[in-house]
């Protein structure tokens, strides 16, 4: 854990600096007493720089001990893949509209978080299409809603 | 006095009341919607109401989703509106625990406490109270609001740095978009979407629903919790639980009703507050975040609490405390009935109305939600599979209804894939979302702050109030630091 810290220390008093350097380039005009637009942001800035720094220090401390946070190779693909899936239903949903693309993709998602034991393919259906008709009716008729519309065509 | 409450108990406008109350807490119980939403929706079918029948359906769905949220945020982690978003710390982990209901009757009562009593003391106090409200200035609030931070940060008692790097990080969030005052393009880059700021209910969503979701199916979580539903009785909280957590309860309804008054402040702030306070008073704040009854206590009080603290300033001043009461005032005007100091002359009828709405949808959701504690977990007896797609789906259709636009999924996957990153660090999730809520208001009181003073940065310290809040967000920050010190001192000393 103390070489994430470290890590994490590191990034974010980066990151801190790129803000500061960003909002120095912001441009504006005032002709009043306001201090402006850059303030609070160089005030964020500070505030991620001071943090990353505390951070660092206590990482370098060698009495504390945390819990490690194990990295599983196997999980990381597992999340990944299923991060995947849901990247796909955004980019899909917005090129085929909502009907089109949430059937299919509450299967695979069903289809997915069962796993090879659990899955049953009518089971795997009917969700998919009562959920649908679900959002369906309390967006669309009960809200009088707008859902995802194509826009490939 | 008495004809506005009786006209209450008229069938139809009991029925609406009822209907509308049920429908916020549904509402409130929705990932990505809420009772404001609902008050937003409704607001057009009053049109063809009497003012105070309209008010009453508009005041109930209100009460209903403010005491909704919390469904979600025990049963699934997922708060129903960021009112909610400290109740998830302790009554999700109850509901892992197998402590469900019991999570669900404190939180029940509490709502109830929270809601019926504020309404109360706003009903009574309203023209006093209001007049203090205006003699706060930007100095104050900018000052309340970082210790509310300050506070929130501090409960990574373990490392307060990473709650102030994770509050850095959700007042830069809180930066990108228009600058308030000057409408100044900040780190927008050109493109029009980012012009707007970040959705809160894409972060809430992203960061809690999605995060979970994708970290659980990582994980190959699949082990349902138990529900304590047969062995419960009553609230399914004993009477040593209530009586322990007595001052916890006060604490949190006096933090819950002062932060609802304050014009622009609201739930999604009282509930962290309280919670942080709840557990830097607690005898046992090691147990906080892993299922302590305590922390659903101090949530729900405070966020209830505001309800009633709201409606002081929208009454009495015609100041919205939160948007869900600046879109009760738009229904107000519309029908006719100018809120402000003269309201209570004026349109004492419609005051009256209001107040005993917020009442006696106060008793029908407790009503509600206690038959009903014992179905809601049913829930939880759905396999991951058959529960977590169509939470997918409500996640993603949830933000589109929200902006109305594909381009929102983005920044919904791009938060979850932030909280995820936030996990693996260790960063806390709370003083992000709590910064990201109040980046806009901090920044606007500090600028008219250094603007409306000839002291510049100065009058922060000079003026009482302002200096006594920030001296507390001092040393909540370094009190972590210094109690480890003055400790080995006193060691030394002796």
């Amino acid at each position: 854990m103390q070489r994430t810290d470290r890590i994490t220390s590191l990034v974010l008093i980066g990151l801190g600096l790129i803000v500061a350097g960003m909002t120095s380039q912001i441009t504006y005009t005032s002709f009043t007493d306001d201090p402006g637009p850059r303030l609070f942001p160089y005030f964020g800035a500070a505030v991620l720089i001071l943090s990353g720094i505390a951070i660092f220090l206590r990482a370098g401390r060698s009495e504390i001990a945390e819990e490690t946070i194990p990295v599983d190779r196997p999980q990381l693909l597992r999340g990944g893949l299923f991060f995947a899936l849901l990247a796909l239903y955004a980019l899909a949903m917005k090129l085929f509209g909502f009907y089109a693309v949430t059937p299919l993709l509450l299967f695979a998602f069903y289809w997915l978080i069962a796993g090879p034991k659990r899955r049953v393919l009518w089971r795997g259906v009917v969700l998919s299409l009562a959920a649908t008709g679900a959002v369906y009716l309390l967006f669309t008729l009960g809200l009088g809603s707008y859902l995802p519309e194509a826009s490939i065509f | 006095m008495i004809d506005s409450f009786l006209h209450l108990f008229e069938p139809l406008t009991f029925l609406i009341i009822l209907g509308a109350a049920i429908l916020g807490v549904i509402l409130g119980a929705i990932p990505g919607l809420s009772g404001g939403l609902g008050v937003a929706l409704l607001l057009p079918v009053t049109f063809g109401m009497d003012p105070g029948t309209g008010l009453a359906m508009l005041v109930s769905i209100w009460i209903g989703g403010v005491s909704g949220a919390m469904i979600g945020s025990i049963l699934l982690g997922i708060p129903g509106s960021p009112s909610a978003i400290a109740t998830c710390f302790d009554g999700y982990p109850m509901t892992r625990n197998g402590e469900a209901v019991k999570a669900l009757g404190a939180a029940i009562t509490a709502s109830f406490i929270g809601t019926f009593f504020s309404i109360l003391i706003a009903a009574v106090a309203s023209p006093v109270l209001a007049d203090l409200a205006l003699k706060l200035g930007p100095w104050e609030y900018f000052s309340l609001g970082f210790c509310a931070i300050a506070l929130v940060a501090s409960l990574s008692r373990e490392n307060v740095g990473k709650g102030m790097a994770s509050a850095a990080l959700g007042l830069l969030f809180a930066c990108v978009g228009f600058a308030p005052i000057d409408g100044t393009a900040r780190f927008a880059f050109g493109n029009m979407y980012l012009s707007s700021g970040f959705d809160l209910i894409a972060m809430m969503l992203g960061l809690f629903a999605l995060k979970q979701i994708v970290m659980d199916f990582a994980k190959g979580t699949q082990d349902l919790p138990t529900v304590d539903a047969g062995r419960i009785s009553g609230f399914g909280v004993s009477l040593r639980e209530y009586r322990d957590n007595l001052w916890n309860i006060i604490r949190s309804f006096g933090i819950g009703i002062w932060i609802g008054f304050l014009p622009g402040m609201g739930a999604a702030l009282s509930n962290m507050v309280a919670y942080a306070q709840a557990k830097s008073a607690s005898k046992h704040p090691e147990k906080f975040g892993k299922g302590c009854i305590d922390g659903v206590f101090a949530s729900e009080t405070s966020n209830n609490a505001s309800v009633g603290g709201s409606l002081i300033p929208m009454i009495a001043l015609g100041i919205p405390g939160d948007g869900t009461t600046a879109i009760l005032l738009g229904g107000l005007m519309i029908h006719g009935v100018q809120p402000g100091p003269l309201l209570f002359t004026n349109n004492p009828e419609i005051v009256y109305a209001v107040f005993g709405t917020a009442l006696l949808s106060a008793v029908l959701v407790l009503l509600m939600q206690f038959f009903g504690m014992r179905l809601f977990p049913a829930i939880l007896k759905v396999p991951y599979h058959y529960l977590y797609p169509p939470i997918v789906v409500l996640s993603f259709v949830g933000v589109f209804v929200n902006v109305g636009g594909s381009y929102i999924f983005l920044f919904l996957l791009g938060f979850a894939a932030l909280g995820i990153v936030m996990d693996m660090v260790r960063l806390p999730v709370s003083p992000f979302l709590l910064s990201f809520i109040l980046g806009p208001m901090l920044e606007s009181n500090l600028r008219k702050g250094f603007t409306y003073s000839a002291d510049g940065a100065w009058a922060f310290f000079t003026r009482p109030i302002s200096a006594a809040l920030l001296a507390a967000a001092v040393l909540s920050i370094v009190w972590p630091y210094l109690k480890p010190a003055l400790r080995r001192y006193r060691l030394r000393a002796s």
